[in-house]
């Protein structure tokens, strides 16, 4: 990475860092805690859906799955680091278990069969624990909202950072070759199931630990509700928006769509989900790199008009 | 290449969110009933030493939100709770508001709802809103055990008094909540109070001893369900059949039906969504289970039950903590102007809705302060005659109120127990659904 | 180097190849030419270790490939550019170019190799940051070359490089094919352009419905009467 642009992810970090001393609205830091969530959601989903190119619908397995045993482990009194770090382990281990026959499927029969397995998940997470779960009387009353935000913070910071070195690494490499082309790749010795795997298993770790952030910043819910199917869908569509594939695309999606969503639940109530809905297919027919590519053409646009623009003034020099 | 766009990407989001973010979010407003003159901002003055001070400047309203369903699995109820609501505050309105002696002043109640679709995710974040934009006083809850489990811990983190209805939870009152109160029948009432009223009302050897119970795997499904089968032996019931489904509009319960059927059963304890009892008793009819009393907690409490049920839904009794019958002060005023807008007295749970505003409004009179710590000491010790009757609350923040029996007869729902605010006399046993 | 020792292979039930035998020895040009369906591609997967046949015998370098799972086959210094190149459209030159690198041993030489590459290809060094999807169908072809060679292999293994090429390029891309060969890099060339195969070749293999047919240098089999009037027409 340049070093400008190092200089300014550092600036961007010290900034959201500083956010807590000077925003007074927790509404506002919520929202913030919702993009940070959703960032780290759509990145982790970017790993296997965007370089490995395998399109989860059931994302919200691995979500729920952490913040399940964060929760449970938490509100028994376990100390909060290993709480969190089961949620992550929990989802790591369900991964590694539904991997394999998973893999088995390609295309949208995995997709399928994702959707189906978080849904069973869903369903059956919804029977067994069906009661509230609030934090306990102490926990809330000493409740502070900025540990919170500065954890999603840490996790966001963290799982960017993964996502872009695992793109730039060798094992990064060869996911990308598998979303390209699973038998060429073979050919050229990358073992395709290992590093579809190993794609499960990055991108269930990082979603599991939005999950036990989410058990620990949540007051209130039912031990369902991370399972729910919408956490998938919603985290898809702001990684298509963004741009598959890259590491900005899911960050610029999250935050596009959190905001919007906000705008519209306010203004439009329930039909944001047909603008969401709208928006989707209309970047899949015409923008499939989402925001990305358009970022990408008009910048070559731009760059092509200052060039010819350069060139007469050269000649008329 | 990905590298190059990475900066201008980030900082064109950063400078995306701010925009954006610095838009806030406009807040649902129900026109305010008495909209005070918009008073200058007060300047402040240089206080002088020697005099006495004057007090403060008064805030423009008393601040009340609520999260209601007013849509989805809980809708029924949330329509019954929302008029009780609003018909307080425009009272206390038309009064000039409530008198707050900090500010020496009447200041008049500014109540502002969200509808949460019977989400309870939702409602946690509505009040969430309610709290950060409105710097609400108080809360005043939805309806449904499921969604107060849910709303109740934003007012306890948030340390805002709330007061909700139309939910029967009592565990959640043993969570050691401060800020919780409740003036409605809870669980242990509505398991006792079943087995005393029959009890009372239909001699030994005609009480229908057999008891099947239908309840959700839910909170509060477990709870209740769990205290009626506890409490059967002691006067005298036996459950036969425990059946529990999830909380879903569409649950099938013909095999529980011909269960119960089986086994004999005479009594049926449930506690339905709208949708889902409606489901349930047509079944039992196409099935001809016809048991001899019926307490069916939440479908029934609507007019639409008896719309759309006609004689299969006749003879369901209800613990809806209220009946527009009943002889208590304030009663009368709140039926006559439900009746000017709706065509019919009020609700079942439009009463303790209405009872809810009038607690919150007496203990921020009695506080003589919006301190939210005040208004709740002040809310724990509340005593005082409402429109459901004189409401004391324990240390757990449940009520102790009256808990009266409802009972659809003749297509309308009628007061049966107890005795003395008796619509109409208890109807027992229930006949086969092809007799009536 | 290359040793293929009767080889009979099935898709489900049908019989793809009768009896395969084959040889390749070091810094060789081997042609393997035949019409369409008569078995070139399958042998191709066979030694790739994509196909396991039911019978016969495959050897490079004194060792059993049958063994060998495919990555451990790329590690042995086998690489193949598959029927139209299968370069990935949606990754840079560069990237392209490294995966070539992928198997452990190549990889450490992967700069060195990727000079020399350049070197040849100096087309694959001016458009290094561009996608592989946006280059032109020779230059495709040659990034698919320039890939395999990034595992620097002992044996190249081209199956139908000619294939969807303008003619002028056909010409140049044999050019090419004999370059490598004489930089060292054996080469097993699978053609339906039968001409310019032979013609290129040290020596040739004609195979039809799944069996060899023709054995001999490339001279000898452009002679063959049945070999010119069934390919050359």
């Amino acid at each position: 990475m340049a070093r400008i642009q190092l200089l300014l992810v550092a600036v961007v970090v010290i900034l959201l860092a500083c956010l807590p001393l000077v925003i007074e609205k927790d509404s506002t830091l919520n929202l913030l805690v919702l993009i940070l969530l959703f960032i780290i959601m759509a990145s982790s989903w970017n790993i296997l859906g965007g370089f490995t190119g395998q399109t989860s619908l059931g994302h919200a397995a691995f979500f729920g799955l952490g913040s399940l045993a964060t929760r449970l482990l938490w509100i028994q009194g376990f100390p909060l680091l290993p709480s969190l770090l089961a949620g992550g382990g929990l989802a790591v281990v369900f991964a590694l278990v539904i991997g394999i026959p998973a893999f088995k499927l390609k295309g949208v029969y995995f997709a399928i069969g994702t959707l189906a397995l978080g849904q069973i998940l869903f369903v059956t997470v919804g029977n067994l624990f069906p009661t509230i779960s609030a934090l306990p009387v102490e926990a809330l009353r000493t409740y502070q909202l900025a540990p919170r935000y500065y954890l999603f913070l840490v996790l966001t910071i963290l799982t960017v950072g993964f996502a872009y070195l695992l793109a730039n690494s060798r094992v990064g490499l060869g996911m990308m070759a598998v979303r390209e082309d699973e038998d060429a790749a073979e050919a050229l010795g990358v073992n395709a199931r290992r590093h579809k795997l190993l794609a499960l298993v990055f991108s269930a770790f990082l979603a599991g630990m939005a999950g036990s952030a989410f058990a620990y910043y949540h007051v209130s819910y039912y031990y369902q509700f991370p399972f729910a199917p919408i956490w998938s869908f919603d985290t898809l569509t702001m990684v298509y928006i963004g741009g598959q594939g890259t590491i900005i695309g899911p960050i610029v999606g999250a935050i596009f769509f959190v905001l919007l969503r906000e705008f519209l639940v306010l203004n439009v109530g329930e039909y944001h989900l047909i603008v969401f809905g709208v928006l989707f297919i209309l970047v899949v027919l015409f923008l499939p790199g989402g925001f990305v590519e358009a970022w990408e053409k008009i910048r070559n646009l731009l760059v092509r008009r200052r060039s010819k623009r350069d060139r007469n003034a050269s000649t008329t020099a | 290449m990905m590298k190059k766009r990475l900066s201008f990407l980030i900082l064109i989001a950063i400078l995306l969110s701010m925009v954006l973010t610095g838009c806030a979010p406009a807040t649902e407003e129900p026109a305010p009933p008495e909209p005070a003159p918009a008073e200058e901002e007060p300047v402040a003055e240089e206080p002088a030493e020697e005099e006495p001070a004057p007090p403060p400047p008064a805030p423009e309203f008393i601040e009340i939100g609520a999260s209601i369903p007013m849509t989805g699995k809980f809708g029924s109820l949330g329509n019954m709770v929302l008029p009780g609501y609003e018909y307080a505050v425009a009272a206390i309105n038309a009064d000039g508001g409530i008198y707050v002696e900090e500010y020496d002043a009447k200041i008049p109640v500014r109540f502002t709802y969200y509808d949460d679709e019977s989400d309870p995710t939702k409602a946690v974040s509505k009040l969430e809103t309610l709290y950060a934009d409105q710097d609400v006083t108080v809360y005043l809850g939805g309806a449904g055990s499921a969604m107060h489990a849910a709303a109740s811990a934003i007012a306890e983190k948030n340390q805002v008094p709330y007061c909700g209805i139309a939910f029967a939870l009592y565990e959640i009152h043993q969570q050691g909540y401060q800020y919780l109160f409740s003036p409605f029948p809870k669980s242990p009432d509505m398991a006792r109070d079943v087995y005393e009223y029959v009890n009372a009302n239909v001699p030994e050897g005609e009480r229908p001893t057999k008891v099947a119970i239908f309840a959700y795997n839910t909170d509060w499904g477990k709870e209740l369900g769990g205290l009626w089968e506890d409490n059967a032996a002691e006067y005298g019931y036996e459950v036969v059949v425990r059946e529990e489904t999830p909380l879903a509009p569409d649950n099938d319960y013909t095999d529980a039906i011909l269960k119960a059927k089986a086994a004999g059963a005479e009594m049926l304890l449930s506690m339905p969504i709208f949708p889902d009892g409606s489901g349930m008793f047509k079944t039992m009819a196409e099935l001809d289970w016809a048991p001899k009393f019926a307490l069916v907690i939440r479908a029934p409490e609507g007019v639409n039950w008896g719309e759309s049920m006609g004689t299969i839904g006749e003879y369901v009794t209800i613990f809806p903590g209220w009946h527009h019958g009943a002889d208590f002060p304030g009663v009368d005023e709140l039926n006559a102007v439900y009746e000017a807008d709706f065509g019919r007295p009020a609700d079942l749970l439009t009463g303790p809705a209405y009872a809810c505003v009038q607690i919150v409004a007496a203990a921020i009179e009695s506080a003589g302060t919006l301190d939210r710590a005040a208004v709740r000491d002040a809310m724990a010790a509340t005593d005082l005659e409402t429109v459901m009757g004189r409401v004391t609350f324990n240390e757990d923040g449940t009520g102790n109120v009256w808990n009266p029996l409802i009972q659809w007869l003749n297509g309308a729902l009628e007061l049966v127990v107890p005795e003395d605010h008796a619509t109409a006399e208890f109807f027992y046993p229930a006949p086969p659904f092809g007799e009536r | 180097m290359l040793k293929l020792e009767n080889i009979n292979a099935y898709y489900g039930d049908l019989q793809a190849l009768w009896g395969i035998s084959l040889d390749v020895n070091e810094g060789e040009l081997v042609a393997l030419v035949g019409p369409n369906g008569a078995g070139k591609t399958t042998t191709l997967k066979v030694i790739a270790g994509l196909l396991a046949p039911a019978a016969g015998l495959v050897e490079f370098r004194g060792q059993d490939l049958l063994k060998k799972s495919v990555h451990q086959i790329v590690s042995l210094g086998i690489s193949q550019v598959p029927e139209g190149g299968r370069i990935f459209p949606g990754m840079t030159v560069l990237e392209n170019l490294e995966l070539g690198a992928f198997v452990p041993e190549a990889r450490k030489a992967k700069d060195q190799t990727l000079q020399s590459v350049y070197k040849s290809y100096p087309i694959l060094e001016e458009r290094s940051d561009q996608l592989a999807g946006t280059l032109s169908g020779g230059e495709r072809q040659m990034l698919a070359i320039g890939r395999a060679l990034m595992s620097k292999p002992r044996l190249l293994v081209l199956d139908e490089p000619s294939f969807g090429l303008a003619p002028i390029l056909v010409d140049q891309m044999f050019v090419m094919i004999t370059e490598i060969n004489k930089q060292g890099v054996t080469v097993l060339l699978v053609e339906q352009n039968v001409r310019a195969a032979l013609e290129v070749a040290h020596r040739s293999y004609v195979i039809e419905n799944g069996e060899i047919v023709g054995e001999g240098t490339g001279v000898d089999l452009l002679s063959f009467e049945s070999i010119r009037s069934a390919y050359l027409g």
